[in-house]
């Protein structure tokens, strides 16, 4: 397996998962999952739809439980913690989103607040949570939203824009609370085909900016472009990673072989020359 | 031929009646919301035991009439050691009923909003008690006003059933008067019109309040 390179390599890294593993009842979802997200890192998460990827990301923020192994923020364990008999028991509420003050998420519904104007949506997490002024949280959500291109949109309300234009609000969300990180969980999936170029297109300009991101992604050409590195998950466990030239050109195994074979064929008619790793058009 | 010289001397007690009238709604209202808003959030979101409850005391005070849960409660209720006075009585009955409808809308609109945007909400950090103020009440409010409207309105018509439990509220008085006098078109016909005056403006003050909550809405793309 290929270390990933990193921007900070002698530094800790941001996320440790460990040996997690999660059951929706009788059915285990993700099976002895261990990963980490470096600093500066793009990990981009690649597989299968219904193979527990959308899952695993979500565990990294718990807004999922899992029931074993353990998520670790910045040396910090999430959502759980040991009672004075060493079990392990849920954490607090306060205590788990004290934790995760650093992660941010984008949404594949982009999961708006259809009730606040778009100035509103970033704001509103500024004043409710980190308690800033409203004018300092506003000057704040004018400066994100300027970076994702809605300079001129701040008082539309979330149904009047388009799917790509309410993502970008999503981003600027995210964006405004000055993350560590920020999850993306397939944000294109909901898109029509012609929007979904604005929205990685931004995604793509976080990332040269040195952002640390999480990208759960159907869109091979822009993992191939963007990653540092590519995580491969298969019936909820990982079954490679590395960096996507690797994976991409010479998958490890038979099934990302398999995977890749679909996806080029389903992306033959626009190319001669179906290289994976030149990442088509989508850009 | 009809005749309103009747309600020259009787206006005083159809006015005190209108009066109470007007308090037993309110009071009413008040109650229904009072019980509905708590046991709407439990219906919805509590343990299943609790949901039990809620669900059996809604499934009671819907699917009996109002005016048998009167009775009981005025009639049946000394003898299990409640004895209220006729109007306490009325009122509470109301509440309790309008109550167990005010749960249903609550619980539903509750269940109406998309639980994606909970999880944004929890994902940045909110409370539950923010979640609640911010994303969850103001969205609410817009589906919860019409039917909470059309609720406050059944109340005020049934309060005209208290007058079986002697409370003297408009229609005891107007009946009152028909007995007096023997005439019967005027004395229904301005009751009617009393009531309809008040359906009217509450039906009027909620659409007014629909449009204010529903504002964001309104500028559909």
């Amino acid at each position: 397996m290929t270390t990933p390179t990193s921007a900070a390599p002698d530094r800790e890294p941001l996320v440790v998962v460990r040996n997690l593993s999660k059951w929706y009842g009788a059915h285990q979802v993700l099976h002895n999952v261990s990963m980490e997200v470096n600093r500066s890192e793009v990990l981009c998460i690649i597989g299968p739809s219904g193979s527990g990827k959308s899952t695993l990301l979500r565990c990294v923020n718990f807004l999922e439980d899992f029931a074993e192994g353990e998520v670790r923020v910045g040396g910090r364990l999430l959502g759980y913690r040991e009672d004075l008999k060493g079990r392990r028991v849920p954490d607090s509420r306060e205590n788990v989103a004290r934790v995760r003050r650093g992660i941010s998420m984008v949404f594949q519904q982009f999961n708006l607040w259809p009730h606040l104007s778009v100035l509103e949506n970033v704001a509103q997490p500024l004043v409710v949570v980190q308690r800033k002024p409203r004018a300092e949280a506003e000057a704040k959500a004018r400066q994100v939203l300027d970076r994702v291109g809605l300079a001129a949109k701040l008082d539309a309300y979330p149904n009047q824009l388009s799917g790509g234009q309410q993502q970008r609000v999503g981003i600027a969300r995210a964006l405004a609370i000055d993350p560590e990180l920020i999850l993306f969980d397939e944000p294109t999936s909901a898109l029509d085909p012609e929007l979904v170029g604005e929205v990685l297109q931004v995604i793509k300009r976080l990332a040269d900016d040195g952002l640390t991101m999480v990208v759960v992604t159907h869109e091979m050409g822009f993992a191939a472009q963007v990653a540092d590195r590519v995580i491969f998950i298969d019936h909820g466990a990982i079954v490679e990673q590395g960096p996507p030239q690797t994976l991409f050109r010479n998958p490890g195994s038979e099934r990302l072989a398999q995977f890749l074979e679909t996806w080029v064929e389903r992306n033959q008619i626009f190319t001669d020359a179906p290289s994976v790793a030149d990442g088509g058009k989508v850009l | 031929m009809i005749d309103f010289s009747i309600f020259t001397d009787a206006w005083p007690s159809l006015l005190s009646g209108f009066l109470l009238t007007v308090e037993i709604w309110l009071a009413g209202c008040a109650l229904a919301m009072a019980i509905g808003a708590p046991l709407g959030f439990l219906l919805a979101a509590g343990r299943r035991p609790t949901k039990a409850l809620v669900r059996a005391y809604v499934e009671f005070f819907r699917g009996t009439p109002l005016l048998v849960q009167l009775f009981v409660l005025y009639y049946a209720g000394p003898s299990i050691g409640i004895t209220l006075d006729a109007l306490p009585a009325g009122i509470i009955g109301l509440g309790l009923y309008g109550g167990a409808y005010c749960t249903e809308i609550v619980c539903a609109g509750l269940e109406a909003i998309p639980p994606g945007q909970i999880g944004a909400a929890r994902a940045f950090g909110y409370s539950r008690s923010q979640t609640l103020r911010h994303i969850v009440v103001p969205q609410m409010l817009v589906l919860v006003l019409p039917p909470l409207v059309n609720i406050a309105i059944f109340v005020l018509k049934d309060t005209a059933i208290l007058s079986i439990i002697t409370v003297p509220e408009l229609t005891f008085q107007v009946t009152g008067l028909t007995l007096d006098t023997f005439a019967f078109v005027e004395p229904y016909l301005a009751l009617s019109v009393g009531y309809w005056v008040l359906v009217e403006l509450t039906a009027s003050l909620g659409r007014r309040a629909e449009i204010r909550a529903a504002r964001y809405l309104e500028t559909s793309a």
